[in-house]
């Protein structure tokens, strides 16, 4: 079964998670959305607020730092107007079952 | 805004400069194989061949290895470095020590000099050990990682312990048993307990990590770390207190231990999503068989007498273990791990920037080619010239291996270089 992980989400939700398709990580070379790093993004317009929920594959990662400076330099870079704020959390833990068919296709499984 | 998820631990130079000392190490025992050819020829007591076997287990291989656990064991484990202090003391302690004993070795000199570099490679080992186990035992919940990298710390300190003995034994002769008896039992701790142990703790912990595979059977690595353990423990007490009458079930022991981590790492392999897999890692595979080679011929050795057969096929079985399968792994593994490091201080504060290289993008492809186009025959003829008593065979396989020692160390400076400018 293949799972478009952008079905049903509003537009602007969309384009969010695809602005964070250029943001990879640089042990794997995989994206961070495809290999399922993002748990979830939601966007506030009263109060402009964006809130990326997010994991690591691994606890301690060396580069944990540079993907989330990434993360938030390129949602600020592209909605200067908006504040961004970026969620670390552990629970549930990453998996390689959180790589999207898109992220397989790339890792040469499909 | 700012996050702090990353662990601490020694800098980027630091680990850097480990990479740098060991290279050098590498070049300089390519150069020894190359002028000491005849040392193969004789006894595997041979003053040139203990001091090439020196540089190469503790100037070159656990050099290396040291310097990638202050990375990687605090990444594991998710804790932050005991010391760093104790970190800088071990190298700088571990680079003398090493001179002294490989010189000391080479002109077979056995009064007080030798017995100086043996305690500063005694208290290099030791704070290096007391600074890892104090950092893993910060892990408190249960981790067969950390037990691996325990384990195998512990097996490194008896190693040193006994090899220093063994120094001060060729002064005072205090020992009760001759000293190949305790030789073979320093050497064979060092191999299995140090460093078997503790590259089975480290890969069975990137291998699924770097191939995105779903195999993380702890089950089978904590009977693999029970299996090694005991033939470890059990070995120890036969050469003790029974002559080593029952080396064979140790080495059934053993041999179960490995198969089940071979088993492991096959699985791992079989079920990795990462299909297209990079050229560190294949070859780390490719390696990892030459491992199970030594661990054939260790067998063989048991059942043979001390005759020509078996000196010639121990030195065979000591070359293969540290110059192939050991030697192997840091070849191939050092372009998993290095380039990261250096990667990750060239660019961690341009997190905004469009294009960033990836680590892989730093190192040249070519020369690591090259590296192991000269390294593969390099061995087989080393191997060869051991096996066919020549030192002409022996010298041209010396030979390809400098000239591998050399793509290497071309690669770790290009890489250093990026991070010092």
């Amino acid at each position: 079964m293949e799972i478009d992980i952008l079905k049903n989400k509003p537009f602007f939700i969309a384009e969010l998670y695809e602005n964070l398709r250029s943001v990879i990580d640089p042990e794997l070379g995989l994206n961070i959305v495809d290999l399922g790093l993002i748990y979830n993004i939601e966007a506030l317009e009263p109060t402009k607020e964006i809130n990326v929920t997010m994991t690591l594959s691994t606890k301690g990662c060396p580069a944990g730092d540079f993907i989330i400076n990434c993360i938030w330099e390129r949602l600020k870079n592209r909605y200067s107007d908006w504040q961004i704020d970026v969620q670390l959390v552990w629970e549930p833990e990453w998996t390689v079952d959180n790589i999207s068919e898109l992220g397989k296709t790339q890792l040469g499984l499909n | 805004m700012s996050h702090a998820v990353s662990v601490k631990t020694v800098s980027a130079k630091m680990i850097s400069a480990h990479y740098m000392a060991g290279s050098i190490a590498y070049l300089i025992v390519c150069v020894l194989v190359l002028m000491s050819g005849n040392a193969f020829a004789g006894h595997f007591f041979h003053p040139q061949l203990l001091a090439m076997v020196h540089l190469a287990a503790l100037g070159w291989i656990s050099m290396i290895i040291i310097g990638t656990t202050y990375l990687l064991v605090p990444v594991i484990l998710d804790v932050n470095l005991y010391s760093n202090k104790l970190a800088y003391f071990s190298f700088f302690s571990l680079i003398a020590g090493v001179i002294g004993l490989a010189c000391t070795f080479y002109h077979f000199i056995t009064g007080p000099l030798m017995q100086v570099a043996a305690l500063l490679l005694l208290a290099s080992i030791g704070s290096y050990c007391f600074n890892l186990w104090k950092t893993t035992t910060k892990h408190k919940a249960e981790n067969i990682q950390a037990d691996f990298i325990q384990t195998a710390l512990l097996w490194l300190l008896v190693t040193a312990i006994l090899g220093t003995l063994l120094v001060f034994n060729f002064s005072y002769a205090f020992l009760p048993e001759d000293h190949l008896h305790y030789l073979k039992l320093h050497a064979h701790i060092g191999f299995a307990g140090w460093f078997l142990l503790l590259v089975m703790g480290v890969l069975s912990k990137l291998m699924p990590m770097f191939l995105l595979s779903k195999t993380t059977n702890s089950k089978q690595l904590r009977l693999c770390w029970y299996l090694v353990n005991g033939a470890i423990c059990g070995f120890l007490i036969d050469m003790f207190f029974n002559q080593g009458r029952l080396s064979i079930v140790c080495w059934l022991l053993g041999a179960a231990g490995i198969s089940c981590f071979a088993n492991f790492l096959y699985s791992v392999w079989k079920n990795r999503m990462k299909r297209k897999v990079d050229l560190p890692m294949n070859t780390t595979y490719k390696m990892l068989t030459l491992g199970l080679v030594s661990v054939i011929i260790a067998a063989v050795l048991l059942i043979l007498n001390n005759n020509e057969v078996f000196l010639q096929l121990a030195k065979t079985y000591g070359v293969l273990f540290l110059g192939g399968f050991l030697t192997g792994l840091v070849l191939a593994q050092t372009f998993k791990i290095l380039p990261y490091i250096i990667w990750l201080e060239l660019f961690k504060d341009m997190a905004g920037a469009e294009s960033i290289p990836q680590p892989a993008d730093l190192y040249n492809k070519n020369w690591f080619n090259l590296q192991f186009t000269f390294y593969i025959p390099g061995l087989v003829l080393l191997i060869a010239g051991i096996i066919l008593k020549s030192t002409t065979v022996i010298s041209f396989g010396g030979m390809l291996l400098l000239l591998s020692a050399f793509f290497y160390t071309s690669n770790i400076i290009k890489l250093i270089r990026m991070n010092v400018n």
